[in-house]
């Protein structure tokens, strides 16, 4: 009887397991067109995401990362960047732009041949518009850091005054903007998204985000316009054929909420034509199906092993550089990262302009040097156990904690403990814990050594998370020298110089890359894939999917 | 009957509240609060020291509680701190959905799991018997995630039948029937594989109740009587073997709500289970109470429904 | 006419399939019951008594087997009825009730609804005779608010209630073989009286032939016309009721009587007959109640004892009586080869 028992439910889960691997293999869909041949018109793409978006589809209001995604097709903004991270205005709203009076005065001129989906053009008065709605003390989005250098911005936030002092309309398309201190990353800080004056008029400030523009009718001013809206399913968009810049190829695009787990097959089998954020683990897979076109690129995004600069145990600067001697981040990068990432030794993307090149083999793993300076610093194995013992000869570990929510940071904690304990420091791995309850603890300095990562901007300025007064400096590093140099790259009119300014940062990395306020592990790559029927796609350091070239992409019939 | 049910209502009261209390602290007790590890360093950090001065979080929990508690009670759900909507929105849009899942899970649970468990119990330790029960067995053992993704492999991707995510086709108008039919073809596979777990469930519960029921002495009776085989399972088995399952009823809506979770994960099917699981971990409390406390009430309305339905169902039950 | 016989079963031989092997627990009893007779069937828990009248009826459970013997009622052998053909005898020509009234009813159905199933099944009635007559037996039957108590559940009711609800149940269909199996076994001593005398009664009014089945000698005394004693899957005694209380002849029933208290005697300590009942699948050779009877010798654990006549129908499974009537053999007894 048991017999038969095992034997049919083992022959049932074989034949499962048939079906799964013959899928695996089934290659369907999409006949994947050469890029080459003539742009042809019509068609509709569908892009997954992996998460509902909120549905606040207005930059001004959004704050979910998928109601970004909507944003970008249907938004445009005065500046934008090119393929090498440089400021243009080339497929934006803006015109140009001029720094006078020692760069404290700042003048925007705008296009004028750009217009909103309801005909109405965009001036001028409704990039104003945004800047004063933001500035109001009812507004409840984060965007304030972004008109914060305006002069006047701050008096109209505490109510000090109605409008914000420091703009001077010139005319319908043109504005002059005093501001607070010169500051050369200006343009790439400013809130540079009109809002829609004649729309939001009238609307409380606070109903705003909830307002019909912003989640029912929306009035976009770019290549695509929302067609349909299903909550938390999906996003119908089509083509904007009044658009300046001309007219889209496709007819639709559709960004479709799809789990993560399942998108990979939706791809395989043509149902989507586009997935970001591909796991390593799957580029290998992904590559050799012919439907399928797979990029990656280095990301704007690190991950790195804090040091809390309160804890007693971390002041020596010897020890933290026996940390990243000891760390073998490349073998990580190669197992765990399966190649699909690098080692970083700055706070800046290599894809950057300001990315030093120089310290590109920084720290390479060595054990022996590792052994040495930690020696030279006073740390001694006494005992023969195998671990060095503390200066005043008492036994020495350090905690290593690290969040839940990254499969990859999660493998790479035992890894960073073993190679830790292979110089002679004991490291106390803590349980992971899920992401609010780590740096809940980060937060409140209660750990030693913790996993985390940082999401990075085009613009390389650390203010934020380096200055010493800085509240997201979880790693409380406090280094005068540091915030001079961090400030100087702003602020000093050598800044304004793209080539002096990198200078500053080359000087800057290279300090604290030797003082060692924190270890920089790995840049995980941007890996998105598409299905080959999909052409004209540009993969820059934007990826695919947010780049502002959606306006090119064309599928054969 | 009309009185017991006053009573009843009256002593849910009570509960309801004890269950708020419960969560509210549960959720206090969490270490962070929404927004921890929720941080944008090109934000300036007084944004979010504002957010927390907003929501109260500054303000003893009792003195929240009560702030949640009033508001709740006039039909005001709050704010999600995490997205800035309503809660009440964010709720509404999804929980037609899970219900409509969770019913749809029951329906199918109902419609296989009685035949079968009948079909078993006809014929226990035979071969068919014992291939019913290792297949049950498997259906008990296999994660909820791992057979999500096995049915929508085998049944969207290689076979084609059915759709493996959201509730209707992408940018389709259709109306009157074809929608139905449209929204039944979404269903299906995710509901499918929420009540695989059920089926199994019931099936060996079904079984194990209509052959202790076959076992009983006015079971004899009836074929005393002459009456057949047919009349005697369908008249006198199974309206007593069949009783045990009202009471399911009631736990059961509460647990498949919750429950629906990971389908609905999987699926992508916009529901209710996906969104407290998302506020849990971004510890949005607003969301969280209001959620919890909807399928509270509809556990203990679920609860009530069955116990009113058994006492008409079971003559031996009876509210004086 | 009176002397017609109702039902004979011949050489019935019932088995179950357990994981022991197979066991035999009727083993070729032969037996009949007149028109309008009360047959009793005695003997102790497991002697194969209620086994028997589930034979009857082909009512047994999904283990149980006739292996042997035929079953004649009505001109026909019940054991080669179809399910089906069996169905119509059921519950219509011959009818049954059982021990337990606390159980044998549907507790969700009521009283009225499971009074009138056999009606509607048997007989062509409309809704509305079947329940009037309903209503008729249950005041037959005692029932003094008949009409309520056909809207009343069985768990409304008594045991003795419930008693009374069977038989209006099994009686509704006017059957000419009632079994009855241990009836009153469960209910108080004075409600027993009343069941008893309402089924004397009905056993009257519709002409009714009853198999009593019992292990009670005090209903058998009541009721009985004639009695057949079981001792081991066996028939051991036989006889009308009167000769058997007067001259019980096999052991065991003797032994039987003896251990009914008695109010008249005094007693210092109650009688039981020493020794158990052997169980189902032991294989015994010989006489089944050797090992526990007084008058046993050498023979009886050796040979088995045919069912030997005396006068007036007297049957007895005692070498006691080989020879017929008047001879008794004790224990040097007699020569045999």
């Amino acid at each position: 009887m048991k017999k038969k028992l095992s034997f049919l439910s083992i022959s049932f889960i074989l034949v499962l397991s048939v079906f799964l691997s013959a899928c695996g293999n089934k290659q369907d869909a999409g006949s994947g067109n050469g890029a080459t041949g003539e742009p042809q018109d019509g068609g509709k793409v569908t892009l997954a995401m992996f998460s509902a978006p909120q549905g606040i589809f207005n930059p001004v209001f959004y704050e979910d990362q998928y109601d970004a995604y909507v944003l970008e097709y249907t938004f445009d903004d005065l500046f934008g960047y090119d393929s090498n991270l440089n400021i243009s205005t080339e497929k934006s709203l803006g015109d140009s732009y001029k720094f006078e009076n020692d760069n404290k005065t700042l003048t925007i001129k705008m296009k004028q041949e750009a217009k909103w989906h309801d005909g109405k053009p965009v001036t001028i008065d409704d990039m104003i518009f945004a800047w004063e709605v933001i500035a109001d003390k009812e507004y409840t989005g984060p965007r304030f850091s972004n008109i914060s250098m305006i002069k006047g911005a701050q008096e109209k936030k505490d109510g000090k005054a109605d409008k914000i002092a420091g703009i001077t309309k010139i005319d319908d398309y043109t504005v002059k903007l005093e501001l607070n201190q010169a500051q050369a990353n200006t343009i790439s800080e400013i809130w540079d998204y009109p809002l829609a004056k004649h729309l939001y008029e009238g609307v409380p400030i606070k109903d705003m985000p909830n307002a019909e523009p912003t989640k029912k009718n929306i009035v976009g001013n770019a290549e695509f316009k929302v067609k349909e809206i299903k909550a938390n399913e999906y996003v119908v968009l089509e083509r904007n054929d009044d658009y300046w810049r001309g007219k889209a190829h496709l007819d639709q695009i559709v960004l479709k909420v799809v789990n993560q787990d399942v998108a990979i097959g939706a791809l395989k089998k043509g149902d989507v034509d586009f997935v970001p954020q591909i796991q390593p683990k799957e580029f290998d897979d992904l590559d050799k199906n012919d439907n399928v076109e797979i990029k990656e690129i280095g990301d704007f995004g690190y991950q790195y092993m804090g040091i809390n600069h309160e804890s007693t145990k971390l002041q020596d600067q010897k020890l933290r550089q026996a940390l990243v001697y000891g760390i073998d981040r490349a073998a990580m990068v190669k197992g765990l990262l399966k190649g699909h990432g690098y080692v970083l030794n700055q706070h800046i993307p290599k894809v950057s302009w300001a990315y030093n090149e120089g310290l590109d083999d920084a720290y390479p793993y060595d054990v022996e040097k590792a052994k040495s300076i930690l020696a030279e610093a006073g740390y001694k194995d006494l005992n023969g156990d195998g671990f060095v013992e503390g200066k005043d000869g008492k036994a020495f570990s350090l905690k290593l904690d690290y969040p839940t929510g990254n499969p990859v940071r999660e493998q790479s904690a035992p890894i960073i403990k073993e190679n830790l304990e292979k110089i002679g420091l004991k490291i106390d791995l803590q349980q992971p814990r899920e992401v609010a309850s780590h740096y809940d603890a980060v937060e409140q300095g209660k750990t030693e050594l913790y996993l985390a990562g940082w999401g990075l901007v085009p613009d390389p300025d650390p203010s934020g998370i380096f200055l010493s007064t800085d509240t997201f400096n979880y790693l409380r590093y406090k280094n005068a020298e540091s915030d001079k140099l961090i400030k100087a790259a702003v602020t000093s009119s050598d800044a304004f110089d793209q080539a002096k300014r990198k200078e500053m940062y080359k000087t800057w990395t290279e300090k604290i890359n030797e003082d060692v306020p924190q270890v920089f592990l790995y840049g995980q790559n941007r890996i998105e894939a598409w299905n080959k029927r999909v052409n004209g796609v540009t993969f820059d350091w934007r990826g695919a999917i947010e780049s502002p070239d959606a306006i090119d992409w064309w599928v054969a019939k | 009957m009309s009185q017991y049910i006053v009573r009843r209502f009256l002593i849910s009261i009570p509960v309801i509240i004890l269950i708020s209390v419960i969560l509210f602290s549960l959720v206090q007790l969490a270490p962070g609060d929404a927004f921890s590890g929720q941080f944008d360093p090109n934000i300036d950090a007084s944004y979010y020291e504002k957010m927390r001065k907003d929501f109260g979080f500054d303000k003893p929990p009792v003195e929240q509680y009560f702030m949640w508690a009033s508001n709740f009670i006039q039909g005001d759900f709050g704010i999600s701190f995490r997205h800035k909507v309503e809660v009440s929105e964010m709720i509404g849009n999804r929980i037609g959905n899970t219900f409509f899942l969770a019913i749809t899970a029951m329906i199918i649970t109902y419609i296989l799991a009685i035949p079968i468990g009948i079909f078993s119990a006809e014929r226990p330790y035979s071969k068919i018997d014992y291939t019913i029960t290792g297949i049950s067995f498997v259906g008990l053992s296999i994660p909820t995630f791992y057979g999500a993704l096995i049915a929508i492999y085998l049944f969207s991707f290689y076979l084609g039948w059915f759709p493996y995510s959201g509730t209707e086709t992408v940018g389709n108008d259709y109306t009157g029937m074809a929608y139905i039919l449209d929204k039944l073809h979404h269903v299906l596979l995710p509901a499918f594989t929420l009540a695989f777990l059920s089926i199994a469930a019931y099936t060996r519960y079904i079984r194990a109740s209509v052959l202790d029921a076959k076992q009983q002495d006015f079971v004899r009776t009836a074929f005393a009587k002459g009456l057949d085989q047919k009349v005697v399972l369908r008249k006198h088995v199974l309206r007593n073997a069949l009783l045990p399952l009202i009471t399911l009823f009631g736990l059961d809506l509460g647990l498949l709500v919750s429950g629906a979770i990971i389908t609905e994960s999987i699926f992508s099917w916009p529901g209710l289970g996906r969104l407290l699981y998302e506020a849990t971990i971004n510890r949005d409390y607003p969301i969280l109470m209001a959620g919890y406390m909807i399928i509270a009430i509809f556990v203990l309305i679920g609860n009530l429904i069955a116990d009113i339905l058994y006492s008409v169902a079971d003559p031996r039950i009876r509210y004086d | 006419m009176i002397d017609e016989k109702l039902l004979i079963i011949n050489d019935l031989k019932t088995a179950f399939s357990t994981s022991m092997g197979s066991v035999t627990v009727v083993d070729d009893v032969s037996l009949y019951i007149k028109k309008k007779e009360t047959l009793a069937l005695v003997g102790e828990s497991g002697c194969g008594k209620s086994m028997t009248s589930l034979s009857i009826m082909q009512l047994l459970p999904v283990n149980g087997k006739i292996m042997n013997g035929e079953i004649i009622f009505n001109n026909h052998n019940l054991v080669e009825l179809s399910d089906k053909e069996m169905s119509k005898v059921r519950g219509n020509d011959i009818a049954m009730i059982f021990q337990e009234p606390m159980t044998s009813l549907n507790p969700v159905l009521t009283i009225g609804d499971q009074i009138t199933e056999g009606l509607l099944l048997h007989r062509k009635l409309s809704k509305k005779e079947a329940k009037d007559r309903a209503v008729a037996l249950l005041k037959l039957v005692g029932f003094s608010r008949a009409v309520e108590v056909m809207k009343e559940y069985p768990h409304q009711l008594s045991g003795g209630m419930r008693q009374r609800v069977m038989i209006a149940m099994a009686m509704s269909v006017d059957p000419s073989l009632l079994i009855a199996d241990e009836p009153t076994t469960a209910l108080d001593v004075t409600i027993q009286a009343q069941i008893l005398e309402l089924m004397q009664e009905l056993k009257e009014k519709f002409d009714t032939s009853i198999l009593l089945i019992t292990h009670d000698l005090g209903v058998v005394a009541e009721m009985a016309d004639r009695v057949v004693v079981m001792y081991a899957g066996e028939v051991v005694e036989e006889a009308d009721a009167l000769s058997l209380f007067e001259d019980p002849s096999h052991p065991y029933t003797q032994g039987l009587i003896k251990s009914v208290p008695s109010l008249d005697v005094q007693q210092e300590r109650l009688y039981s007959i020493p020794g158990t009942v052997p169980a189902p699948n032991e294989v015994t050779v010989g006489c089944r109640f050797a090992p526990r009877c007084a008058q046993a010798w050498e023979r009886c654990s050796k040979e088995k004892p045919s069912l030997y006549q005396r006068k007036n129908g007297h049957q007895v499974r005692c070498f006691l009586y080989e020879l017929g009537e008047g001879t008794n053999y004790n224990e040097s007894g007699a020569t045999h080869s």
